[in-house]
């Protein structure tokens, strides 16, 4: 088991985070630098929290703690549907087998008069969706369908259904929520190597699979880099699947140093064969080795391709073997400049 | 300073809180030390220990206590008094209600503003929004208060709103409150208890509460009992005429102890963490927070809400689960404020360690919310039947011995009063439980 060390600190500028007061790691004098604050990366979920806080701001663990031996923790499966409140937005899960829904001691409670104490069963099975009433006073509706009582009735991802006067629809578990900056972003600051959110690839995350539309934020193994050569932004991982590049935060990778770099700017998927890079309709275009890309249309990157996106150059370096990392950990430890962590160092755990 | 545990002619009024409660929030006690704040706050744990390896429920308690002092000034009030004058109230009742005005009249200082609304079928702006200068002319003005026909209920308490809106501007930290009395059902103007209910909610939403006072025997007290509830005033359930104006003295004077108003609390979820329910409250959820409202806070009080989570798998170790951060206008010093405090819970897969660790005061907060429950059921069987007057009896019998067991006593005797009701044959027993169920929900503790 691989023991992390927690205290380590990542250097970023994180938008959300640059009014905060934060400590800065010594001896580092670099210009862009003063704009960031120390962060701990939190062991368990990886998220970046100031020094001064005593908890993860994401998932609350108690930061000056080791993490004990339990990281194995079998991951929990994505809620095969939920049920979302037809006012309010709320998204009550389901999960496989029975879910009792009712206003008091019910798995799915409805804070509602026109809902029975015990309203409706809603049962989960190899995919299929079974609504039944039991009995509620004001009865239960699937679709246009009124009920009778312990009848069940077959539903599906997409169906409104009734109970009383409340009303709620069936939507997959899957289905990502609306962008929350905090859960997505991955913000890369200023200097080159100042990376938050790559974990160790062969980490296992507790829990990883729970909520689905985190998962595109854990990079996992990283299958190259856009290595910048000079311009505002950041350099830019690549891990295996596909990431969204852009100015903003509710991208995957976040380059908010480049204003020439569109919102949503540019897609790079990577699969066994090869690295692509798209780019999305941005304004001032992508350009490899030169040739402006056309819009929606994929290209391949080779190493030591160059690409440009807003005033920013890079050339891509795709995975390398790993005495060739060690070699540049070794290299990058002997500058005191350096922040210690990083995805460099994490490649070789 | 008078003790305000002992009970008047009968009267529930449901601010009585009775004694203290055994588990020990003692308001005493924070004021003694070195706080300087006039609110605090503390998050509970229903358990120290969760299971890490499993999907759990849990519960977690907000506790906010008012310090006993009286540091600072004395709330200002903007108050309006809302009152019935429908054919019914002919007699006694009105003249006991001209006596209760000239009381609170009485009772205010320059700095407080009041204004006085009666209805019956038409409303009547009787005196609007402003200082107490010429006390004797409106008692006079009192004096005039005649009855007529129906009982414009909404139409009347709307135009108290108004009186009170008119000049909210002029009166940050002010306590804005709203004294209806009515006894009877709304036979004019709106009636649906749901359009009431909501407009109320509008009012509480830009910082006005209602408080209810139900006289006699014919008003609808889950109507009253709703508005109080609903804008986080209290309810008073007024038996006889002769007591009116001890009760409108007793809600003056607590009105006057407010020290926080406007009390709303966020609770941040941390990852892997789902609020179920908070009981006795309609919370609003957003994606990683939920919000309630809280009712205002007397010095030397507390309150709480009660939680129920759903805590996913999580690693072994220690987790805030969640934070709850409290804003409210602070009286006593006239600034806003904000507090917070942490719910910790640490994971471990020692069920041992889960058994041996459920936090005390958490467990009789959840026996309170359950006999809540149990008297809420209790009522609804009497209404349909399904309980016969002594089945009923039973119940309240159990649901007793759980408050008394968990240092309600206040509440006990209420529920004691409801007893007697249903023994001698009366059809009051509502009238006062509906009150101890809205004081168990907003969790007043005393």
């Amino acid at each position: 088991m691989t023991q992390i060390d927690q205290t380590q600190m990542i250097g970023t500028t994180p938008g959300e985070m640059s009014g905060a007061t934060m400590q800065m790691p010594a001896g580092n004098f670099d210009p862009l630098r003063t704009q960031m604050g120390g962060t701990i990366q939190c062991p368990v979920c990886k998220s970046a929290s100031p020094l001064t806080e005593m908890y993860c701001g994401e998932c609350g663990f108690l930061l000056s703690q080791q993490l004990g031996e339990q990281l194995d923790i079998p991951a929990e499966s994505a809620p095969p549907a939920v049920l979302v409140d037809g006012s309010s937005g709320h998204r009550y899960r389901l999960r496989e087998g029975v879910n009792t829904l009712g206003r008091q001691g019910a798995d799915i409670l409805v804070n509602e008069g026109t809902v029975s104490r015990l309203h409706a069963r809603i049962t989960i099975q190899d995919g299929s969706i079974i609504v039944e009433d039991l009995g509620s006073s004001n009865g239960t509706k699937v679709g246009a369908e009124r009920i009778g009582p312990n009848q069940p009735t077959a539903a599906e991802i997409g169906t409104i259904l009734k109970f009383g006067s409340w009303q709620a629809t069936l939507a997959s578990g899957s289905d990502t929520l609306p962008a929350s900056p905090a859960d997505k972003t991955i913000a890369i600051a200023g200097p080159d190597r100042t990376i938050i959110g790559a974990p160790a690839e062969n980490l296992a995350l507790p829990l990883q699979a729970s909520e689905p539309e985190e998962d595109v934020v854990e990079l996992g193994p990283l299958a190259g880099k856009l290595v910048k050569i000079d311009g505002p932004a950041a350099t830019i991982p690549i891990p295996v699947g596909t990431v969204t590049i852009g100015r903003k935060s509710e991208n995957i990778i976040a380059l908010p140093q480049d204003s020439f770099i569109s919102g949503r700017h540019a897609e790079i998927t990577t699969d066994d064969t090869g690295i692509y890079i798209t780019d999305l309709g941005s304004s001032n275009g992508t350009t490899v080795n030169g040739v402006k890309l056309e819009p929606h249309e994929r290209q391949i990157l080779r190493d030591d391709d160059e690409v440009q996106m807003g005033q920013t150059r890079y050339k891509l370096e795709s995975a390398v073997p790993q005495e060739a990392q060690e070699k540049s950990e070794a290299h990058s430890g002997s500058s005191d400049n350096e922040v210690p962590g990083g995805f460099w160092s994490e490649g070789e755990a | 300073m008078e003790d305000r545990t002992q009970m008047i002619g009968g009267a529930q009024p449901t601010v009585m809180g009775g004694s203290r409660t055994q588990m020990g929030f003692d308001p005493a006690r924070t004021a003694m030390g070195m706080s300087m704040n006039t609110l605090e706050v503390e998050c509970l744990a229903g358990n120290r220990y969760a299971m890490g390896p499993e999907v759990s429920r849990e519960n977690a308690l907000i506790v906010l206590k008012s310090g006993t002092q009286q540091l600072g000034r004395r709330a200002p009030l903007n108050i309006c008094l809302v009152i019935d004058r429908s054919g019914s109230m002919e007699g006694e009742p009105l003249e006991y209600v001209k006596r209760a005005c000239e009381y609170v009249v009485d009772m205010l200082e320059p700095n407080d503003i009041l204004s006085i609304v009666t209805f019956e079928e038409q409303v009547d702006i009787l005196m609007p929004a402003r200082r107490v200068v010429n006390k004797p002319l409106v008692k006079e003005h009192i004096r005039r208060i005649e009855v007529g026909n129906t009982t414009n209920l909404y139409d009347g308490l709307m135009a108290g709103c108004m009186q009170i809106a008119s000049v909210l501007g002029q009166t940050p930290g002010y306590v804005n409150r709203v004294l209806l009395l009515t006894d009877g059902e709304p036979t004019a103007g709106l009636k649906d208890f749901n359009s009431i209910v909501q407009q109320v909610g509008l009012q509480k939403s830009q910082g006005i509460s209602i408080t209810a006072l139900g006289f006699g025997s014919e008003y609808n007290e889950e109507l009253m009992a709703g508005i109080a509830r609903r804008s986080g005033g209290n309810y008073y359930y007024i038996q006889r005429p002769d007591l009116l104006p001890e009760v409108f003295r007793r809600e003056l004077e607590t009105l006057m102890t407010i020290v926080a108003k406007n009390v709303q609390v966020r609770f941040q979820l941390s990852k892997w963490v789902q609020i179920r329910q908070i009981y006795g409250s309609q919370p609003t959820f957003g994606q990683r927070t939920v919000d309630i409202t809280m009712p205002d806070i007397e010095r030397g009080t507390v309150r709480t809400a009660l939680l129920e989570i759903e805590l996913d798998r999580h690693p072994i170790g220690t987790f805030r689960v969640l934070k709850a951060e409290v804003s409210y206008d602070d009286i006593v010093n006239n600034r806003a404020e904000r507090i917070s405090s942490d719910c910790i819970f640490e994971f471990t897969n020692d069920r041992n360690l889960i058994a041996a660790n459920v936090h005390p005061v958490v467990a009789n907060e959840l026996a309170i919310a359950q006999a809540s429950q149990n008297l809420q059921k209790t009522m609804m069987g009497m209404r349909t039947q399904q309980f016969t007057a002594m089945g009923a009896m039973d119940e309240l019998q159990k649901t007793r011995a759980i408050l008394i067991n968990a240092g309600q006593t206040g509440q006990a005797q209420e529920v004691d009063a409801a007893l007697q009701s249903l023994q001698r044959g009366g059809a009051d027993a509502e009238k006062t439980l509906m009150g101890t169920i809205m004081n168990l929900d907003q969790g007043r503790r005393q």
